[in-house]
């Protein structure tokens, strides 16, 4: 179970991480686009996505 | 690209050399080194210009726009080291990602030439024969072709460490391809971003400089360990003849 919960997690994290990482360049691609704010609550969800993973990780890890 | 290539390189050398480290952890050590990467990059990008950040705070394209791979190296570099130490995990981890992220920053930087002007990478003006124009008839030192070519000879260096280290009685142990990756890069980089035209923050250096100047700090007793390992191998060799 633990490798499961690992890759999966790992998978969520990787995915926030180039989410983030996709939103700046879209920013300085389009920065008068719109949706400045939405993009910017997306950028901080994504971030709170990255940092709940590792946390998770680090006890799952800790736990087994 | 860049991922992708550093994605191959990784599972090529994987093949070649072997991963000592269990799956579990790897996932683990990986998933750190995304996390700490991707929040380094935007962060240190928000400490290059202080004042600019202060005067966009209020503006979500600024905040979240820019990145830095110095940020990212260093982050990455941090989360893990938390992450192992919080899950007892005490042997080094980080060899086999030495030449792919050599070669997956030196395909970047071909990104980062070709944007020009807009990626904000390029050097101070020159008068030297290989100064490139990007567009403003201002002549300009390619630091981005310096990175690439730096890092195309630092890769093939680290190919033959981390070949070495698979062998006994060598100046390298598990973990120094890395290590020397790291160094390599800080060092090239604390050096490199004097001919960059961007803000000073603090006693003349960047922000990326001062980031340079901690993690050549952190890595300095391993330095000093080759340099003794060295001599002491030369000394061996002498002797030998």
């Amino acid at each position: 179970m633990k490798i499961v919960f690992t890759i999966v997690l790992a998978l969520v994290v990787m995915v926030a991480a180039l989410v983030l990482l996709a939103l700046s360049s879209c920013m300085v691609s389009f920065p008068t686009h719109d949706n400045l704010i939405d993009l910017g609550v997306l950028a901080l969800c994504s971030l709170g996505v990255i940092i709940g993973g590792i946390f998770l990780i680090a006890r799952i890890h800790r736990e087994y | 690209m860049a991922y992708a290539v550093a994605l191959c390189a990784y599972l090529v050398l994987r093949r070649r050399f072997g991963d000592n480290i269990a799956a579990p952890t790897r996932w683990a050590v990986v998933a750190g080194a995304v996390a700490g990467g991707a929040i380094g990059a935007k962060l240190l990008f928000l400490f290059e210009d202080p004042q600019l950040t202060i005067h966009n705070l209020h503006n979500p394209a600024y905040l979240t726009g820019g990145k830095t791979i110095v940020g990212a190296l260093a982050f990455g570099l941090l989360f893990v080291e938390l992450l192992k130490k919080y899950i007892g995990v005490g042997r080094s981890t980080g060899d086999l990602y030495a030449i792919p992220l050599c070669l997956g920053i030196a395909v970047g930087r071909i990104g980062c030439f070709l944007t020009g002007l807009p990626d904000n990478t390029y050097g101070t003006p020159t008068s030297l024969p290989w100064g490139v124009d990007f567009g403003d008839g201002i002549t300009r030192h390619p630091t981005q072709l310096y990175e690439i070519a730096f890092l195309l000879v630092l890769a093939s260096a680290l190919y033959f460490v981390t070949r070495s280290i698979t062998r006994e009685n060598t100046v390298f142990k598990l973990g120094d391809a890395f290590k020397l990756f790291m160094v390599a890069y800080m060092a090239f980089r604390l050096l490199c971003d004097f001919i960059k035209p961007y803000p000073k923050v603090f006693l003349g250096l960047r922000a990326i400089q001062w980031v340079c100047l901690l993690v050549l700090l952190y890595y300095f007793s391993d330095v000093v360990r080759w340099l003794q390992a060295l001599r002491a191998h030369r000394r061996l060799s002498w002797r030998q003849i």
